[in-house]
């Protein structure tokens, strides 16, 4: 059955991929972001006008949040799990339905990793030229707003790169419009970039440290929707028994 | 008759394929919903660092 041969397909790419995520994070994002957030709890002890917004934010996140340490690395893998079996589990639908309905590409490893690209691409590169990878601690636009943008930015550049692989040539414009039409409404800014933080040395520092994010961001992602996109291939090719007439039923 | 059973067997089976696709994106769709944009204290607070470096719009 097809469903249950692409959901098995996401299942073990997401394991593999969400725990080499979870692992890459561990020695490169995850160090930034808790460095970033030693500047909000400082934040209260050096500043009595800054206390408020710490104690605000402390009772925010009174309900519970993971110990420090093994507890959050832990729940931050099994985040990571989820995320990847989600993105694994579209890439492998989109894939058998564009094989379903337009018979190509074939459904292998190298397909995989060319699909992937485009999830870097489209989940990545195309929402962070309007939403830039942010360290906690930054200030940011209405939240509802940003997802929004960013959800419409993936939906656009999604549909995008698909005209442009499968329009015919006098209709590829169409995909590039599809892809800029984002850009151009723009994303939800804030009125002026910057931190909670405002002294001058946090602000340098967490500067800095939002530049690390980004390259972070960058790198640890892109080898991720490889990874998604090559087992997402492999697997399929093995779980999915595509044949000229579409999938097997067994 | 042989031909015309064929093709009525394939086109019913290449629709039921597609909704099977359309079944496991929505799956996707819920799946990174929950973790990338629940605002439950306990679903940001466990899924936070995650958040952050898959860009997801986060605070």
């Amino acid at each position: 059955m097809l469903f249950r041969n692409i959901i098995i397909t996401a299942f073990f790419t997401a394991l593999i991929a969400g725990v080499l995520l979870g692992t890459m994070q561990a020695f490169s994002t995850s160090k930034i972001i808790y460095a970033a957030e030693k500047y909000e709890i400082e934040e209260a002890a050096d500043d009595h006008h800054a206390h408020d917004t710490a104690t605000a934010h402390h009772h925010e996140s009174e309900e519970w949040s993971p110990k420090d340490g093994v507890e959050r690395v832990g729940f931050t893998f099994f985040a990571d799990i989820l995320i990847a079996f989600g993105h694994s589990l579209l890439l492998t639908s989109f894939m058998a339905l564009i094989f379903l309905k337009f018979g190509k590409p074939e459904i292998t490893w190298r397909s995989g990793l060319i699909i992937g690209i485009g999830g870097y691409l489209s989940f990545y590169l195309a929402t962070i030229i309007g939403l830039p990878p942010e360290v906690p601690g930054t200030v940011a636009a209405d939240l509802h707003a940003r997802q929004i943008w960013w959800t419409m930015t993936i939906v656009m550049t999604i549909i995008g790169l698909s005209v442009l692989y499968l329009a015919p040539n006098a209709s590829k414009l169409l995909g590039l419009v599809l892809i800029v039409i984002p850009h151009i409404i723009g994303a939800p800014h804030p009125e002026t970039h910057g931190f909670l933080n405002q002294d001058p040395s946090a602000v340098s520092a967490l500067s800095q440290l939002e530049h690390q994010f980004l390259i972070a961001t960058a790198g640890v992602n892109l080898v991720y929707w490889l990874v998604i996109g090559l087992f997402s291939g492999l697997f399929a090719n093995k779980f999915l028994k595509a044949n000229r007439n579409g999938f097997a039923l067994s | 008759m042989n031909t015309s059973t064929q093709l009525v067997n394939e086109t019913s089976l290449s629709i039921s394929a597609t909704l099977q696709i359309i079944a496991t994106s929505l799956i996707a769709l819920v799946v990174l919903y929950g973790v990338g944009f629940n605002e439950m204290d306990i679903a940001h607070n466990a899924a936070h660092d995650s958040r952050h470096s898959a860009t997801f719009p986060c605070h």
